[in-house]
């Protein structure tokens, strides 16, 4: 039963090498995304200095260093849970493609979530580490607790699995309507400000709050960037969160499950 | 032994109606209306170990769809596969280790990564021992003669180049069945002949099944121990070459080069046979060898006759086949 595992292991570390290996053949697109990345996160810093010092609330130092130090960490978070699952499966299944994987002997999700995490892998190589650095130089953070650390890494773990299997579920779609960006366009706009990536929830009005309870946004990116972020530790929310986090992998999980199965029978293999 | 049993095997698509026009696409926009099509129509079928069976149909017969039951990407809308004991759809990954498939449009190499990744790769995937994957590569590295191309990506590579690769990734792990989806499509005639070769010798060493689909009529004639011919999803005839030259081809054409005066005696001395004989330049005589024997003819013509040049033609495989896609035949 060991030894199986351990092939099984070898089988999606081998997935995961081949999709690193895969990236890094197309150089300029790394160095390019990385110069985007960090214009991207200087700008919003940019804005928020701006905000605060416009309202004259400077004195408050405490808030706009906590902002800061929320909205770097949703940039490197960025890097982590940003996959390109959906427009991976859609060219899969628009072109026929995904015949050749179904015939293999493995894990579909999960050598797409391997597939992905290749990608992930080089973005906290060329993205992240650079950006913390960077970040940590000019603007220098405090954390309430050095334990947070942990935490904060636990949780950006269930990120990750969150948003694969939203991703992977906008993906399969496909099996129905052949592309589904379009759909994702739509979603995105939603997800961008219900997970609290562009302004903090707690800033949020009541009922938005309520709102983004409702869906798993929150769980991708205000649970992990709170978590680090908050200038003083709030047992209760921490654990909310991390709760929320596992609670909306199973909702996921099965939604995803059942997709997969009615979807699969829906397939049509496309030209030929 | 039988190592695939097709049962009733039935696959129906929707699909929208499409008129045609701005309004036929506004109409079709706001209220589509479907229509359904079976692809493949209730076929039942099965296969033993160690045989070479081709797939052969017009295009859009349904070949395609059938094969990709078999192996289990595709539901089937009623009825079921067994391969080697698994239901092909419910038990893809068990199913998925027994057998091999090279499709001749696609390939199933990883685009970007050197060939020989992929095939470490296949090693891990289908947990293939050491040994077993060491001198199955280095055979097929040796036939199949890829040394050349073992460190380029896929994407660089040439069709026929490819196309070895992609047997060589379907074979590794010994699977009992190999299915080949046009396996020869676009290929030029000195690979064609190498890959026939090869798939021959596969299966005569290691007595794996073989399912192919081709267009290519070669492809059949120096493959397949059994035909199927599918047409509008229903498979219209199931054997051999030969027996299906004797129930639709039969025709065989004797031509003679003779002095004008001998072909006019021949023609009068086959006068009692059922056969058509014509004189252009040569005498043809275009007999069906069901009916009548050709030694007996050819007995005739030898013994009394003075013949200059003799030539005898059966009816292409290529223009019986054609035939049964006209529906000109009836089984």
């Amino acid at each position: 039963m060991f030894n199986e595992g351990e092939i099984v292991l070898k089988l999606y570390v081998g997935f995961i090498k081949n999709s690193v290996q895969r990236v890094i053949t197309y150089r300029t697109n790394v160095w390019a995304k990385t110069l985007g990345k960090f214009l991207y996160l200087y700008v919003q810093v940019s804005v928020w200095i701006a905000l605060y010092e416009s309202n004259n609330i400077s004195q408050n130092m405490r808030g706009l260093q906590q902002i800061i130090l929320y909205v770097v960490i949703n940039n490197l978070l960025s890097c982590l849970v940003e996959f390109n699952a959906i427009d991976l499966l859609n060219q899969k299944i628009k072109t026929g493609d995904i015949a050749l994987d179904l015939m293999k002997p493995f894990n579909y999700m999960l050598y797409i979530f391997c597939y992905g995490l290749g990608d992930i892998i080089i973005n906290v190589c060329f993205q992240a580490v650079p950006m913390l650095l960077f970040s940590m130089i000019f603007w220098g953070f405090s954390i309430a607790e050095y334990s947070l650390i942990l935490i904060f890494i636990c949780s950006a773990m269930l990120s990750i699995v969150i948003s694969f299997l939203f991703a992977y579920f906008i993906g399969i779609l496909a099996f129905w309507f052949l592309v589904t960006w379009p759909i994702n366009m739509a979603t995105r706009a939603i997800y961008k400000i219900m997970s609290g990536v562009w302004i903090p929830i707690w800033l949020f009005p009541g009922f938005l709050k309520k709102i983004s309870l409702c869906l798993p946004f929150q769980s991708i990116y205000y649970a992990p960037a709170f978590i680090l972020s908050q200038p003083v530790l709030d047992k209760v929310e921490t654990i909310r969160l991390i709760e929320g986090q596992f609670v909306w992998i199973v909702i996921m999980g099965g939604i995803v499950n059942v997709a997969w199965h009615c979807g699969r029978k829906k397939l049509v293999i496309q030209g030929g | 032994m039988e190592i695939i049993q097709v049962n009733g095997l039935t696959k129906e698509y929707k699909l929208t109606k499409r008129n045609l026009g701005f309004w036929g696409a506004a109409k079709s926009f706001v209220k589509p209306e479907y229509e359904t099509i079976k692809a493949v129509d209730n076929i039942s079928f099965n296969i033993e170990k160690g045989k070479i069976v081709g797939f052969i149909g017009p295009n859009g017969a349904g070949k395609s769809t059938t094969i990709k039951m078999m192996v289990g990407i595709l539901a089937p809308t009623c009825g079921n596969v067994k391969v080697n004991g698994f239901d092909s759809y419910r038990e893809r990954k068990k199913n998925a280790k027994s057998y091999g498939l090279v499709f001749g449009q696609r390939t199933q190499l990883w685009w970007d990564i050197p060939i020989f990744e992929t095939f470490s790769l296949l090693k891990e995937m289908y947990s293939i021992e050491d040994e077993v994957y060491k001198s199955n590569l280095e055979m097929f590295i040796e036939i199949l003669n890829m040394k050349s191309f073992l460190n380029k990506p896929t994407r660089q590579l040439s069709l026929g180049q490819r196309m070895r690769a992609d047997l060589c990734a379907a074979l590794l792990h010994n699977p009992e069945v190999l299915f080949l989806d046009e396996p020869t499509i676009g290929l030029d005639i000195s690979v064609k002949e190498n890959i026939r070769k090869f798939i021959l010798e596969v299966n005569k060493e290691r007595n794996t099944t073989i399912i192919l689909t081709t267009h290519d009529v070669s492809d059949i004639e120096q493959l397949s121990q059994e035909i199927m011919v599918i047409d509008v999803g229903r498979i219209i005839y199931r054997g051999n070459l030969v027996s299906l030259r004797e129930v639709y081809g039969g025709k065989t054409v004797i031509t003679i080069k003779a002095d004008e005066s001998v072909m006019i005696d021949i023609a009068y001395d086959l006068d009692q046979y059922p056969l058509d004989i014509s004189i252009e330049g040569d005498l043809s005589v275009e007999f069906d060898k069901n009916i009548i024997d050709s030694t007996s003819i050819l007995n005739k013509i030898f013994s009394t006759h003075q013949i200059k040049g003799m030539k005898i033609e059966e009816t292409p495989v290529e223009e019986i086949i054609k035939n049964i896609y006209r529906h000109e035949l009836h089984v």
